[in-house]
């Protein structure tokens, strides 16, 4: 460079814009001094320049190529491995590693792999002993910057493998950086010490970045699609089981009806069709309230509280049901279940599922007529039976002798006993049939038991069979809640009982005691008491047990269940204890509610 | 003497209460259906009427309803004697205005005291 040369530059960097006419001056006057010996030295000059200019443009086309290659392929293993066997290509390398950050244990796993005597590494990640920090590669992450090393083996943030790699001398390594991030490094190989230049590690900077973004951008579209195919799984499960769910309702015999939070009909299943007598199309989608004239006034209940619920969820009681038989303009019966359905404290709607009990309530009618209609035609002819031995023992046609006396009473009393099971048999099948309701008011169970003891002992000096009858109840009883019919029927059939099965001179006791919430009755007897192996069976219908004393004494065996009906309609329990031993008589128990008073 | 008149479709049973409560010491007249029954009541003038309930031509509610809607016959009590003996039937003989409701089968003695209590409760003057 010359002298006057040097002064133009100095002050070019003062007046750039004057500069440019001065050093065009200069250079002409140079020309014309040393024309000779300069020409060769520009030709060399622009040799090296256009030298220059085809490497970045190779360079750039590489980078063009690599760009291609990454943004164009989805395939993020097949895109690296081909990366790198540009980048080696262009830059003489002879191999390449591309490492990544594995975010779940932060260490750094090996992705992509070129030059390599083992195949090279396709999918998936093999992992590296490395952590973050550690090694070259470690270093590269931490520090986020590249390194041109050019003897490996005498850097000491280099780990060698166990077994030294020949090819593994001369290293460029370069941070893969996606904004702040860095996730992994980008490594090229060369097995002569100082192989590669400045520029290289240029080149294989730029194209680090590029994989970067490639590598981040595959790795969103993984995290999209796995999501995407997640979704799409619950979305198809979720059908699956919806549809199964509804093939089970549609298969119920019972009709099955659902109305959403605004009392909007939005499933019914073909059993309900059947039912109501409803086509499902026309009913989806409509409001419940369009129905009521169809399904007559005996559902206006129902609809009322499916309305109530839907206007004002907040009306609704935990553990609310209802239930209720109707009766249906097509005339037939169907019983109703209700209920709303409550997912996490928010009403979505409600329930109702039907059944039709059309044949059964025919079939109970049928069956309470015809007990009701037998035991008429039992009584008519038990009438005259009973009505004429009666008769003649009251001596309307003249004086008996006692033998004519005693087989009268035998016919006479067996009539008083069929009488007794006639009335039995259609009381139970009355209770049972619920069509006996209770009139339920405050009751002194001491009062009841008072008199149903005084009957006993009426009864007891009539047929001259001696009896101890003890009434122990504490004075501050308080009233129970009852029928006083019914359970003077209780007290009656169990004091019964009592005296029927003990023998003459034997006790009966009944104690009367205030426990928890309930009076409880014990009615204690020293009678022939009831084997172990009859016990479970004693409440049954017409069970007597083989005990010959049982068995010979009259009795219709319905006593007793008819008394445990009668104390499970009053919410009371009811059982026994005996040990079987005859002397040792039998206690039953049984327990009515308290009555508490209104406020 | 008192007079009682009966209705009673079936044959054995209404000898029965005859015997029975002419043994008691009563005048009986008798009838085999309801629609007799009335008649009866009109033409005799019974101290008290005894009705089956189920008698064929007219049951025993009919007749007492009908011997309740006559001027004449009104005042006179009337007493089921029924083998029907459910809630319902019982609630619909006291509806139609009698005044007891007795079930079969019946002792004679049972019959004479309930037929006893009511003359004495609803005797004519």
């Amino acid at each position: 460079m010359s002298l006057g040369q040097s002064a133009l530059v100095g002050i070019g960097l003062l007046l750039t814009g004057i500069v440019i006419v001065l050093l065009v001056r200069a250079s002409l006057r140079f020309a014309h001094a040393s024309n000779a010996h300069l020409v060769p030295e520009l030709e060399q000059r622009v040799a090296e320049r256009t030298a220059e200019l085809a490497r970045e443009k190779h360079n750039t086309e590489t980078l063009l190529r690599v760009l291609g290659e990454v943004s164009a392929s989805l395939d993020l293993d097949r895109a690296l491995n081909r990366t790198l066997a540009l980048l080696n290509e262009v830059i003489g390398a002879e191999q390449g590693s591309i490492l990544l950050i594995n975010a779940e244990d932060n260490t750094i796993h090996y992705r992509a792999g070129y030059g390599y005597m083992m195949p090279s590494i396709v999918g998936g990640m093999k992992p590296t002993a490395l952590k973050i920090g550690e090694g070259l590669a470690g270093w590269i992450i931490k520090n986020r910057q590249a390194a041109l090393i050019t003897d490996v083996r005498q850097d000491e943030r280099w780990v060698e493998l166990p077994v030294k790699s020949p090819y593994q001398r001369n290293v460029i390594a370069a941070p893969l950086a996606v904004g702040e991030d860095v996730i992994g490094v980008i490594m090229v190989f060369h097995h002569t010490t100082g192989f590669f230049t400045p520029e290289n590690m240029n080149m294989v900077q730029a194209i680090g970045s590029q994989v970067a973004v490639a590598i981040n951008n595959a790795q969103l579209y993984e995290l999209i699609r796995d999501q995407a195919e997640r979704l799409g799984n619950m979305l198809r499960n979720q059908q699956v089981e919806a549809s199964r769910q509804q093939a089970i309702l549609e298969a119920v015999a019972d009709g099955v009806l659902v109305t959403d939070a605004n009392n909007v009909i939005n499933f019914v299943n073909s059993s309900t069709e059947r039912i109501l007598g409803l086509k499902a199309e026309t009913t989806i989608g409509q409001s419940l309230d369009n129905f009521v004239g169809l399904f007559g006034k005996a559902t206006q209940t129902w609809t009322q509280i499916i309305r109530a619920w839907s206007e004002d969820p907040t009306s609704y009681q935990p553990g609310d049901t209802y239930a209720e038989q109707l009766t249906l303009e097509n005339e037939r019966v169907v019983l109703v279940h209700l209920a709303p359905v409550i997912w996490r404290s928010e009403f979505l709607g409600t329930v109702s599922i039907f059944r039709d009990i059309t044949h059964e309530v025919e079939v109970d009618r049928l069956k309470s007529e015809f007990v009701a209609t037998v035991s008429h035609e039992l009584r008519t002819p038990m009438t005259s039976i009973k009505g004429y031995a009666d008769l003649l023992l009251m001596g309307a046609a003249g004086a008996l002798n006692e033998k004519q006396t005693h087989f009268l009473e035998i016919v006479s009393s067996n009539t008083e006993r069929l009488s007794i099971l006639v009335n039995d048999l259609l009381d139970l099948s009355r209770i049972e049939a619920g069509r006996v309701s209770l009139s339920l008011q405050p009751l002194d169970l001491r009062e009841i038991a008072e008199s149903a003891m005084g009957e006993v002992a009426r009864r007891s000096q009539v047929e001259k069979r001696e009896m101890d009858l003890k009434l122990d109840a504490s004075p501050d009883l308080p009233r129970v809640y009852g029928d006083l019919e019914r359970v003077h029927q209780i007290l009656n059939n169990l004091l019964d009982n009592a005296y029927r099965y003990t023998l003459e001179k034997g006790h009966i006791t009944v104690h009367l005691e205030k426990v928890e919430g309930e009076v409880q009755v014990d009615m204690m007897d020293n009678g022939v008491g009831i084997a172990p192996e009859d016990q479970g069976r004693i409440f049954e219908r017409f069970f007597r047990g083989e005990n010959p004393l049982v068995l010979a004494t009259p009795g219709t065996g319905l006593g007793l269940p008819i008394v445990k009906q009668l104390v499970n309609m009053h919410k009371g329990r009811i059982w026994m204890k005996s040990t079987g031993i005859a002397g040792e008589g039998s206690t039953f128990s049984f327990t009515l509610p308290l009555y508490q008073a209104k406020e | 003497m008192a007079k009682i008149l009966i209705a009673e479709d079936e044959r054995d049973i209404r000898d029965l209460i005859t015997y029975t409560l002419n043994f008691a010491g009563y005048e009986v007249v008798s009838a085999g259906d309801g629609e007799e029954a009335v008649a009866l009541a009109l033409q005799e003038m019974p101290d008290l009427v005894l009705l089956d309930v189920r008698m064929p031509r007219m049951t025993g509610y009919e007749a007492c309803k009908a011997i309740k809607a006559d001027e004449k016959t009104k005042g006179i009590p009337v007493v089921f004697l029924s083998a029907k003996g459910q809630e319902a039937e019982i609630q619909a003989g006291m509806q139609a205005g009698a005044v007891e409701y007795l079930l079969k089968p019946f002792s004679p003695d049972q019959l004479t005291a309930r037929v006893q209590a009511v003359l004495a409760k609803f005797s004519k003057g």
